[in-house]
């Protein structure tokens, strides 16, 4: 049964790669949607163009975020907050 | 034997139900049994309810035993444990033995039931508390309205065409209803003091792994804490005394012993409060100013300060929270999209594609921003700032503006907890009601003040709200 979905997903994901060719050469000009369909096609999602659109939307919000935690100064060997305790 | 404790409606049911520490005292005295506080409770819900929406799920035939059990005890003549007979519920994401863990969500909904209380609903079994039912929450935790795509909205108690926040909706509403005297639900990024806010009842969030989320649905394991509403300072305390100890099955719960606060819920002579500018300013409304101005008032707060990271410590917890939600749920991001939610699932896919730098940077940010309240609690014991930066919006209204500025409502309304909750400190909320807005409705809602404690300072954070209470200035009032 685990086999047989693996093998469902390797044929989605054959599929889908033969239509990110063509819709990476598009989003060439935009590098958030690049990045976008690059990595949900990196993690194995599978969406329609519409679907795709809301996704980059929602990305470009955090990516706005992102560039306040960016900017913020921290010392060099600033350590992150812990949260493994062996 | 009567309801003392209740304001009578005239219509066979009353208005509200009573505290926590009222229906415990009642119950020792014999005044009333378990079965007389749980039959009152269930004619609440099953009057107030449908118009609200806060229950998913009822569970008067487990309550019933309970209550008969505490029932039991009396009638023995043996000590009653701490909680005995009060009844409560909780957000559908806790774990309840024979019901399904939904998180609100679709996904969940052909899960197994769960096979055992999570641990702090045992917990409260274990102190005398008569669980009643599963709250409604916003999908997944991921949201501050309670809208749920799946399982319908949560309204506000104070003014049906509002929502009631999120995510722990149901929670507050069901309080704020006084329908009960306890609920409890969980807060990753605001989600407990948000809904407290909003339906004008106490919430407390402890500090982070203060309690155990064992047993819990977890969203974002760097934030996600476990608290009480309740319609009573004392009944978060008696709630927060029950739940408390070192679990061994949650890996952020603290190993430490049971600090009660029960019994010493009285501020210090000298403590230094500040109130909080800034950001926390910026961010709120002329209500919200206006409730923080009361309580720093009648606290005696007259110094402003500033978290100077707040904003930063906000977009940290955003994206952390993006990240490991994304995380969480991409399996079935993949397998089952269309059964996620439309206001949950592009956001969720979205946080799972952020890369581990923009992480690790957000973790970086949130240790400093640690160390930078940490320097203002050597001058300060207790910070206050408002819990929402406005009343509550209406159902649907997708955008909030707050002085002058516009931010999208689902994110916007947990503005100012979201800086708090990615350093994990404790925050008790208080209701209050300013009395501000540019509507007759407007004015007559609440707006929540956080109460803001040092790490493991619930004790200060708590004392605080109690002598807001007792100055009648935080207060539980009867929807209309």
């Amino acid at each position: 049964m685990a086999q047989r979905a693996w093998d469902q997903r390797d044929l989605r994901q054959d599929e889908r790669r033969l239509c990110d060719d063509q819709m990476m050469a598009e989003a060439h000009d935009n590098p958030l949607e690049s990045y976008v369909r690059a990595a949900l096609a990196l993690q194995g999602y599978t969406f329609d163009d519409a679907e795709i659109a809301e996704i980059v939307e929602q990305f470009a919000r955090l990516e706005g975020i992102a560039r306040t935690v960016f900017d913020w100064p921290l010392p060099f060997a600033s350590e992150a907050a812990p949260v493994f305790r062996p | 034997m009567a309801a003392a404790v209740c304001l009578g409606s005239g219509a066979g049911v009353p208005a509200l139900i009573g505290s926590a520490a009222d229906i415990v005292l009642e119950i020792a005295k014999g005044a009333r049994s378990a079965a007389d506080v749980l039959a009152e409770c269930k004619a609440l819900i099953l009057a107030k309810d449908p118009d609200l929406n806060c229950f998913t799920a009822k569970t008067f035939e487990r309550a019933g035993r309970e209550a008969a059990a505490i029932d039991g005890l009396y009638a023995l003549g043996k000590p009653l444990p701490p909680l005995a007979g009060v009844p409560y519920a909780v957000k559908n994401l806790f774990d309840v033995e024979g019901l399904v863990t939904l998180a609100g969500a679709k996904i969940n909904a052909g899960n197994a039931p769960a096979s055992a209380d999570a641990t702090i609903v045992a917990r409260m079994r274990r102190a005398g508390a008569v669980l009643v039912g599963a709250l409604n929450m916003e999908e997944l935790a991921y949201g501050f309205l309670t809208e749920n795509h799946h399982y319908g909205t949560t309204r506000n108690p104070h003014d049906r065409t509002r929502g009631a926040g999120g995510s722990s909706g149901g929670s507050a509403a069901a309080v704020g209803a006084g329908m009960l005297p306890i609920t409890l639900g969980s807060d990753t990024s605001g989600s407990i003091r948000v809904p407290a806010s909003l339906c004008g009842v106490f919430g407390l969030k402890p500090t982070y792994g203060r309690l155990s989320r064992s047993g819990t649905y977890p969203f974002v394991n760097s934030f996600d804490h476990v608290g009480p509403f309740a319609n009573s300072v004392s009944g978060l305390a008696l709630s927060y005394d029950a739940m408390q100890g070192p679990d061994a099955f949650d890996p952020a719960c603290a190993q430490r012993a049971v600090e009660p606060v029960g019994a010493s819920l009285s501020l210090p002579r000298g403590i230094r409060i500040g109130i909080l500018g800034g950001w926390f300013h910026a961010w709120a409304d002329p209500a919200a100013r206006r409730a923080v101005q009361l309580a720093a008032a009648a606290l005696g707060a007259t110094e402003w300060t500033e978290l100077e990271s707040a904003e930063v410590a906000r977009a940290a917890a955003y994206l952390i929270t993006g990240a490991e939600g994304g995380a969480l749920h991409r399996p079935r991001l993949i397998e089952q999209y269309e059964d996620f939610g439309p206001s949950s699932r592009a956001r969720l896919v979205a946080g799972s594609l952020i890369p581990a730098t923009w992480v690790i940077q957000a973790q970086r940010v949130r240790q400093q921003a640690y160390a930078q309240a940490m320097e203002l609690f050597d001058r300060f014991d207790l910070l206050i700032a408002a819990a929402a930066p406005a009343v509550a919006p209406r159902i649907g209204q997708e955008t909030l503006v707050i002085n002058g500025r516009s931010i999208p409502t689902k994110a916007g309304l947990g503005v100012l907890t979201q800086p708090i909750s990615c350093i994990g400190l404790p925050v008790c909320t208080v209701p209050l009601w300013p009395g501000e807005g540019e509507s007759p409705a407007e004015r007559s809602l609440p707006v929540g003040v956080q109460l803001i404690g040092a790490p493991w300072r619930e004790d200060l954070c708590l004392a605080a709200a109690r002598t807001l209470e007792q100055a009648g200035i935080a207060e539980i009032r009867p929807p209309p």
